[in-house]
């Protein structure tokens, strides 16, 4: 079999065993693997179970958002990564799923796509709650957009 | 935030950046693609602890879910042909720095998990095959191929007849 070279077997050897990924990432990773943390918690009491499901799931049993409101503007410009139709209906599914992780939470006031072509390459608006400035950046990291190269502008709503 | 939450991310910062290092190079560096992989991993393995034996250590583990999630991934999804796929590799070499990184890259996607796997990691060929449900000789093929066209990127060959 071919073989490597000495210093190129010794070069794999001290490659990198680890890499810090973007840390936006943990907050991606829990939220998928706690999808709906409060809905689950009937999982171990069957008796409760069907009341619990009944109560999450509708969204007057949502917590009330609080905080002060955001506008999160999803940008999709020359960075956004180019997708297929059907890749682009997944992301959407996605992008949902991560709303609707926001109004479990009480932190979402609004979520849709927008229609049309204006000056900006806006594709998607999010009315978000935080209890600051930091906080809104913080939600918005949490974004599946970043993932897909997309950029978000974060603006305080004041009435 | 529940204790389980706490728990899982103590993990999660404990292996993940050995999984997104894995990642990365199965991936070829595609960095939304690896971070793919890790989300997908995390959630399968959660699902599939009870699976977790202890007889190999929670990273090894890990890192073979990984393997699995990307070989379901390749198998299964929509792939964009990128840069990588249609571009000659290009010579990286000179007589002090080179850049193996992106020759494993550059490698094609078969021979590279086989190649990263056995000659990075150090899983023997009966492993890979197990993992990449292929057979050992294939792994094996994979291997020398992927041996060749690392030497061809890197120019060993001229620079070391």
């Amino acid at each position: 079999m071919t073989e490597l070279p000495d210093d190129i077997r010794r070069a794999l050897a001290e490659l990198p065993r680890e890499r810090q990924p973007d840390p936006a990432l943990e907050d991606r990773v829990v939220g998928a693997v706690f999808p709906r943390r409060r809905g689950w918690a009937w999982a171990g009491v069957a008796a409760a179970a069907a009341v619990l499901l009944l109560v999450v799931a509708h969204p007057w049993s949502r917590p009330k958002p609080t905080g002060d409101t955001y506008a999160l503007l999803l940008m999709v410009d020359s960075t956004y990564s180019v997708a297929s139709p059907a890749e682009l209906r997944r992301r959407e599914h996605e992008y949902g799923l991560w709303a609707d992780s926001l109004a479990a939470l009480g932190k979402l006031d609004l979520a849709g796509k927008l229609v049309g072509h204006g000056e900006l390459p806006v594709d998607g608006l999010f009315i978000i709650r935080a209890a600051n400035d930091a906080d809104a950046e913080r939600i918005a990291l949490t974004c599946p957009h970043y993932k897909y190269h997309g950029r978000i502008e974060v603006r305080r709503y004041i009435q | 935030m529940t204790g389980g939450e706490d728990a899982f991310r103590a993990l999660y910062r404990a292996h993940t950046p050995a999984l997104y290092a894995l990642a990365l190079r199965l991936t070829g560096s595609d960095q939304s693609e690896a971070e793919d992989l890790v989300q997908e991993t995390w959630v399968r393995a959660t699902r599939k602890m009870s699976a977790f034996r202890g007889e190999s250590a929670l990273r090894t583990w890990l890192c073979g879910v990984l393997v699995n999630v990307r070989r379901e991934r390749v198998r299964s999804a929509w792939r964009m042909v990128g840069p990588l796929d249609v571009e000659p590799a290009t010579p990286a070499r000179d007589d002090t720095a080179f850049d193996l990184e992106r020759a494993i890259a550059a490698l094609p996607d078969g021979a590279r998990d086989i190649f990263v796997l056995h000659d990075v990691y150090g899983y023997a060929h009966r492993e890979i095959a197990e993992l990449l449900g292929v057979v050992e000789g294939t792994s094996k093929s994979q291997l020398a191929r992927a041996r060749m066209l690392l030497r061809a990127t890197l120019n060993l060959d001229e620079a070391r007849p």
